[in-house]
């Protein structure tokens, strides 16, 4: 295949972002009305080929996983670059639809489903990009107000992370290895978790469950009978959790903060009255874990996000210093902290 | 302008008739959560801000994009192809009416209507789909 990303002035251009050979196939043979596909290795490739060449990209067509590099991250990526606004379409084999509306809100704006067909192709592509200046589409862009973490917040994050994982290296290095012995797979697992400002990261943790093909972050916050038998003692003494050092080293996560959630719950919680827990530092303690009456049992969901939303009103660094020492009492209190979680 | 995080079912009405807006709206609200959109491409928009119903009503002439047009749409759309529409319409022609659900609606319901018995076809499509 020659590789000629170049189009005449003007012409409108498809730009295909790591997509299948089926996939090219298919939007080749659609009526797309003159405009011209190109397809790209990557998003690099596209963004430095449409300044140089000066291509009026007027749609954008990826294939992946929504959560994978070419679905939500490269929306987001495209945004921050401030890439022209274009439809952006999605080509994925696994459709989860209980992340749709977080496909949507990240501003992808359809997705198909393989098999693809020519007429949906067709009737999705054309009237997207006919009709997309007059699709008054408001919660991209602009109107989003973003949150960064106060430099003291991330000053501190930075000196306490870096000295607990310089203590704590032989202790992780021991149990990586007795995590391996004890089971098949990796010493350190990652889930999708949503922190401050809705960015979604890896967060990491270490693996407390046997592996299962099958395992969604979900499964592996119930506590379970895959669970080993170092998991049941690092989920106990919350060890599990202390990977999430590095998420603060690389700036996902800082230390006292709103618990990062998992994307089906967050996607709950963007509402006018919630939204406002991730204006606020994603954090590894935080005031659900310390709040006594959280030890005496569940507390509701409502409850818990109110004190979110009550924490992203009043953060301020002596509130997370507070916050911080309290969790030691609070670790050796009875109950787990992760019960609804 | 969105969706609530109640867990009554959720109703998006497309209609550009003030009167009938506000009737729907009014009758509709007490069972459902209701948002009005003026035309089939605010209705779009809507959607496409990530507010996904559990059901869509339409009018079929309305401006800027016409209950058809709003219908296909969402039917070619692998995000938004299992929301049910009924199409509610002043056209009662049969012809219409076969193209409407050939076009993926599940109901046809011509105006003038008795309200009671469009929720009551609302209840079926819900009820059909477990919500």
């Amino acid at each position: 295949m020659t590789y000629n990303p170049t189009a005449p002035k003007n012409q409108q251009v498809i730009a295909l972002v790591d997509c299948d050979r089926t996939t090219y196939t298919m939007l080749s043979i659609c009526n797309l009305q003159n405009r011209k596909i190109i397809e790209f290795k990557s998003a690099a490739d596209m963004i430095s080929n449409s300044e140089k060449l000066q291509l009026n990209i007027v749609t954008i067509v990826s294939q992946g996983d929504i959560m994978g590099p070419m679905g939500i991250p490269l929306v987001e990526s495209l945004n921050k670059k401030k890439f022209q606004k274009t439809p952006f379409f999605l080509v994925t084999n696994n459709l989860d639809m209980n992340i749709c509306k977080l496909a949507l809100r990240a501003g992808i704006t359809d997705i198909f489903k393989i098999p693809i067909t020519i007429p949906k192709l067709e009737t999705r592509i054309n009237f997207m990009i006919d009709n997309w200046s007059d699709l008054n589409i408001t919660s991209k862009g602009g109107k989003k107000k973003s949150y960064a973490v106060p430099f003291a917040t991330r000053l501190f994050d930075i000196l306490v992370a870096t000295f607990c994982t310089l203590i704590f290296l032989p202790f992780f290095l021991i149990i990586c290895i007795l995590i391996k012995i004890s089971s098949k797979g990796p010493a350190i697992y990652s889930s999708l978790k949503v922190g401050a400002d809705y960015k979604i990261f890896k967060q990491y943790k270490f693996r407390i469950t046997t592996v299962n093909n099958s395992t969604s972050p979900v499964d592996y916050e119930s506590p379970d009978a895959r669970m080993t038998g170092i998991g049941k003692f690092l989920k106990s003494t919350k060890i599990d959790e202390f990977p999430q050092l590095f998420n603060v080293l690389k700036g996902n996560m800082s230390i006292v903060g709103n618990s990062p959630l998992p994307l089906y719950e967050a996607e709950k919680l963007t509402t006018d009255k919630y939204i406002l827990r991730f204006m606020a530092p994603a954090g590894i303690t935080g005031s659900w874990q310390v709040e006594k009456r959280f030890n005496k049992g569940r507390i509701s969901e409502e409850s818990r996000w109110i004190l979110d939303s009550n924490y992203a009103q009043n953060q301020s660094f002596m509130i997370d210093m507070q916050l911080f020492l309290r969790t030691f009492p609070a670790l050796f209190k009875k109950g787990s902290i992760h019960k609804i979680e | 302008m969105g969706f609530t995080n109640s867990t009554r079912a959720k109703i998006l009405v497309v209609e550009d008739d003030t009167f009938m807006q506000k009737i729907l709206s009014t009758f509709l609200s007490k069972n459902y959560e209701v948002q009005v959109c003026d035309n089939g491409l605010d209705a779009l928009s809507f959607l496409q801000d990530g507010n996904i119903p559990d059901l869509i009503m339409t009018d079929l002439n309305t401006p800027k994009l016409n209950g058809f047009g709003l219908l296909d749409q969402i039917k070619a759309s692998d995000l938004f192809k299992d929301i049910p529409i009924i199409i509610l319409s002043g056209e009662e022609g049969s012809d219409k009416k076969t193209k409407g659900l050939n076009a993926g609606a599940e109901d046809y319901v011509s105006k003038p209507f008795n309200p009671t018995e469009l929720e009551a076809r609302v209840k079926v499509i819900l009820r059909r789909l477990g919500k």
